[in-house]
């Protein structure tokens, strides 16, 4: 009897995981999205029907993914203090590979903006070029994007301060900021005189701003889902580590917009 | 051919085609508060994720806040200093044109002078050409007694150097050979 209830107990706070099918279909996943986005990208017929059928499979395996995870944290109770502890560890380790893949979009800019090669007229924007006004459209989505930080961060002190209203609101407003900041991106894109192949400065332009697009939309996805757990009663007062990651993650995507808006849009102009 | 500046840029010596790089320090110099606020941005969001870490979701909030603040701060200074310096970047932006403008110019003066040069040169090489082929004309037509030479050739070649007749221009060749 005493061996048995003994069993039944763990003597540790950590989270000794089951078995998961889900990081090898994420890893296979990522394989065919890889291969399929450079096949793509060196003209082989086809495969640009492959690769937003392998975005949706990994966004498909990942949500399966976080899928068990959050049943692990919400009904399992798996996310002791010191579990938590370790998944901060990796979300903070995620923000921090992803502060250096924008400083490597960046330097990729300024490699070529503060010494603007003969090729391109020596100067930036180089010869040809019409640059974005930075207080155009540009100015407007820099302040949807600060306004939803206020939203997010207002949704995130109801939340600390046991305001659920007031948390379901702010994420509500933050989402639609988000979308439509999105769209707004959208509009520019389709209006900009420049293409991804105009030039180092078309390649700079779309590769900083597409990625940091790509950011926003997944931000939108995590407060997505940050949102949903909160109206379904997952998250408490002081339990509630995936949304407060989305939070981070979105206040790292809007810093990032201030450094493109400054460097790209307006020092760039 | 290259006009003079107008008048209004003279006492500007900052109009001056600068570099990249005093570019860069220019711009650094005139608003210095946008890389300020761009720092303290930065510095908030490490501290909220520092707090994150440290599980301190009131003390994560605050440095949020700070964050926007920081933000807000430094796009209201990147707004004012567009303001501010407005009129003198459009200007700066004229007189770049002006001599983007005087430079093709200059390049497409070059290039007809080239294109001219390079005429009076093909011209010259044509009547020389003509001259030499009308001198083999005369020539043939002065040789009509031997029509086995070529009357062009021997027009080049002076033949009365040569012995003729095709016995002698065959061992010639061989002889070449």
């Amino acid at each position: 009897m005493v061996y048995k209830s003994k069993r039944n107990f763990q003597n540790h706070p950590f989270h000794l995981v089951s078995p998961s099918p889900w990081p090898l279909f994420t890893s296979l996943s990522l394989f065919i999205l890889t291969t399929a986005t450079v096949l793509f990208m060196h003209g082989f017929q086809g495969f640009e029907y492959l690769v937003p059928v392998a975005v949706i499979n990994v966004a498909y395996v990942m949500g399966l993914w976080f899928r068990d995870v959050i049943s692990e944290g919400t009904y399992l109770g798996n996310h002791t203090n010191a579990v938590q502890k370790g998944l901060n560890l990796g979300v903070g380790l995620f923000i921090i590979s992803e502060v250096f893949f924008f400083l490597a979009i960046f330097w990729a800019f300024f490699h070529s903006a503060i010494s603007p090669s003969v090729e391109l007229g020596a100067q930036w924007p180089p010869l040809g070029i019409q640059g974005v006004n930075p207080f155009e459209l540009p100015l407007l989505n820099t302040i949807i994007l600060l306004s939803s930080g206020v939203t997010i961060t207002y949704a995130h002190h109801s939340l600390i301060q046991g305001n659920r209203k007031g948390a379901l609101y702010g994420t509500v407003v933050t989402i639609l900021l988000a979308v439509i900041f999105t769209f707004f991106q959208g509009v520019e894109y389709t209006v900009s005189s420049f293409t991804i192949s105009d030039s180092v400065y078309g390649s700079c332009f779309y590769f900083g701003t597409g990625f940091h697009g790509l950011h926003v939309i997944i931000g939108t996805a995590f407060l997505a889902v940050g949102l949903w757990r909160l109206a379904a009663y997952h998250l408490t007062d002081h339990h509630h580590l995936g949304y407060e990651s989305g939070i981070l993650y979105w206040h790292f995507v809007d810093v990032v917009w201030l450094f493109l808006y400054i460097s790209v849009y307006y020092w760039g102009y | 051919m290259s006009e003079p500046l107008p008048s209004s840029f003279e006492e500007h010596p900052q109009f001056q085609e600068e570099t990249s790089l005093q570019k860069f320090r220019r711009r650094l110099k005139e608003e210095p508060l946008i890389p300020l606020g761009c720092a303290a941005t930065s510095y908030a969001l490490y501290r909220a994720y520092r707090s994150m870490k440290a599980g301190d979701s009131v003390e994560m909030n605050k440095m949020f806040r700070a964050r926007i603040y920081a933000q807000f701060f430094t796009l209201i200074a990147v707004v004012a200093g567009g303001m501010y310096y407005g009129s003198e970047r459009k200007q700066r932006r004229e007189f770049e044109q002006m001599v983007e403008a005087r430079k093709s110019q200059e390049k497409r003066d070059a290039w007809l002078r080239e294109l001219e040069i390079r005429d009076k040169e093909d011209r010259g090489w044509r009547e020389r050409h003509a001259a030499i082929e009308a001198a083999a004309n005369e020539a043939a037509n002065a040789k009509k007694s031997f029509p086995e030479q070529d009357a062009a050739r021997s027009a080049i070649e002076p033949s009365e150097q040569k012995p003729i007749g095709v016995l002698s221009a065959v061992k010639e060749l061989l002889s070449r050979q």
